[in-house]
């Protein structure tokens, strides 16, 4: 049978992955930490008919030879970790990483995971927790008669108590950084757990050792720009087209043949 | 038998060829860094198409009659156009040249510059293969804020760590597609250095496939419509031969 049938049917798989990864983003336009992920592709094999170098006459020799390509296939589906822009919030639980880095959280089951989603909460046991309630780790526990929350930029977290002037420490937030953050497993709830491609978090002081500072009272907000999402649908659904067009072809093509037989 | 049913023939063949090499176009649209194929068809003569060695015409055709066959796939080596990404391991060429990969069948060349990070810190390509310093080496990096200059010199943190090997096939026919974005050298062929005001690295961007949906398009038609009147040719002739058997016999 014809190949382009089947070289075209992949085309059209790579594109409707394609166009799954940004529907995925852009359903996360709003998401605070978002990521966007993009869909590389890669051509598939190519099916040698002429070697190069064969005779293509009893003098000459066919240079490059016949290969022909038999289509598409997804290579990776890539995350992209652009800083996204901040929301000015002033909520002082509002936290946002300028620069690399993850905070680090407890899950309900002792593993530790990441996240860039800094909307903090305080929760019936009083320790800052995400929006799911997984606490802060190193746990972090703000006293109930605390007027005042302040974060700095390294993660010292201080409250001030009444009747007391100066404000007191109550504990400092660590942030992980990942040699290929790229190689996170995305576990969904904007969260993300390390992997052997991720390698080991290092974990630290933010500002230092190429961490990011922290900002109170703002959010990182997603990192999709929503017009390049949507002029990547606009290229994915012409590119799913025109590969069902080639599809066209071949199956015309075989029902001309069918009828030169009477 | 008669020629003209030979040509159509051969014709309608390498109008099937043609379109696996379009459909295979088309569905790389989203490949990056994928180059182009073309097939080059060509008219022969039948007393071309003899036995190696011999003088004798292979195919028992009409000497005034020629026929079409695929002759060689070439690669259009033309630039894609530099989309930016803002991915920091993005990298697009922009000239010629290819990255070189380090991949169990040997050295392969790449155009596709989507790299990323093993654990250790090795750059390798989206199928995990190690892109090769200026002298070979495999590239580690370590953690860090990742630059990259337009000569392939790689920055982590203001420090200068590794260079990237850009090299060019300097015969474009001999730059053989192999699928994964990978392309080999015919053996023997010069591979050598890039120029460096020639060929420019862009980061975070990467080069589409330079792919011309809109000649696709027409490429299918053309197909589509060739291969019908091909067809229509053997049934004329098939309607011919018919019509000479019934009216000879007829006398």
């Amino acid at each position: 049978m014809i190949r382009a049938l089947y070289s075209a049917a992949t085309g059209m798989q790579s594109q409707q992955l394609n166009i799954d990864v940004i529907a995925n983003n852009l359903a996360n336009v709003t998401t605070t930490g978002f990521k966007k992920s993009r869909a590389d592709f890669q051509d598939l094999l190519y099916q040698t008919m002429r070697v190069p170098g064969a005779a293509s006459t009893t003098n000459t020799q066919s240079p490059t030879g016949i290969q022909v390509g038999l289509g598409s296939r997804p290579a990776a589906v890539q995350r992209v970790f652009l800083q996204g822009s901040f929301d000015q919030t002033g909520n002082p639980l509002d936290l946002a990483i300028e620069g690399d880095g993850f905070f680090q959280v407890t899950q309900q089951d002792g593993e530790i995971a990441y996240t860039r989603a800094g909307s903090f909460k305080i929760d019936n046991q009083s320790r800052i927790v995400t929006s799911e309630g997984d606490p802060l780790e190193p746990a972090i526990t703000v006293p109930l008669e605390a007027e005042q929350v302040m974060v700095g930029q390294d993660g010292i977290v201080t409250v001030t108590l009444p009747g007391e002037a100066a404000p007191s420490q109550i504990g400092q937030i660590q942030t992980a950084r990942f040699t290929n953050p790229a190689g996170l497993r995305a576990m969904g709830r904007n969260l993300s757990a390390e992997t052997d491609s991720s390698g080991t978090p290092q974990i630290g002081t933010p500002g230092s050792e190429g961490r990011g500072t922290i900002v109170q009272g703002f959010l990182e907000q997603s990192n999709v720009s929503v017009v390049q999402e949507l002029i990547a649908l606009i290229v994915g659904q012409r590119a799913y087209e025109i590969n069902s067009r080639a599809i066209n072809v071949a199956d015309e093509m075989l029902r001309v043949t069918n009828q030169i037989v009477r | 038998m008669n020629g003209a049913l030979y040509a159509a023939v051969s014709g309608s063949l390498s109008a099937v060829q043609r379109l696996d090499i379009t459909a295979n176009n088309l569905a790389n649209t989203s490949t990056a860094g994928f180059k182009a194929q073309h097939l080059l068809v060509s008219s022969k003569s039948p007393w071309e198409f003899t036995v190696p060695g011999g003088t004798s015409p292979w195919l028992d055709v009409s000497a005034r009659t020629t026929v079409a066959t695929a002759h060689q796939t070439v690669t259009d080596l033309s630039q894609g156009v530099i989309r930016e990404s803002g991915n920091p391991l993005d990298v697009a060429i922009s000239g010629p040249g290819f990255f070189v990969v380090t991949t169990p069948n040997g050295e392969r060349y790449t155009r596709q510059g989507q790299f990323h990070l093993e654990p250790g810190g090795t750059l390798v390509t989206g199928a995990g293969y190690p892109v090769q310093g200026d002298g070979g080496e495999e590239i580690r990096l370590p953690a860090g804020q990742i630059e990259i200059d337009a000569n392939g010199g790689i920055w982590v943190d203001g420090n200068r760590m590794a260079t990237l090997r850009l090299v060019r096939i300097t015969d474009p026919q001999a730059v053989i597609p192999e699928g994964g974005a990978l392309f080999a050298a015919r053996p023997q062929a010069p591979v050598v250095g890039t120029d460096p005001v020639e060929t420019r690295l862009v980061q975070g961007s990467v080069e589409e496939a330079n792919i011309d949906v809109v000649k696709g398009l027409l490429d299918l038609i053309d197909v589509a419509r060739g291969y019908e009147t091909y067809m229509r040719a053997m049934q004329q002739v098939d309607a011919s031969v018919q019509m000479a058997i019934q009216q000879v016999a007829g006398i």
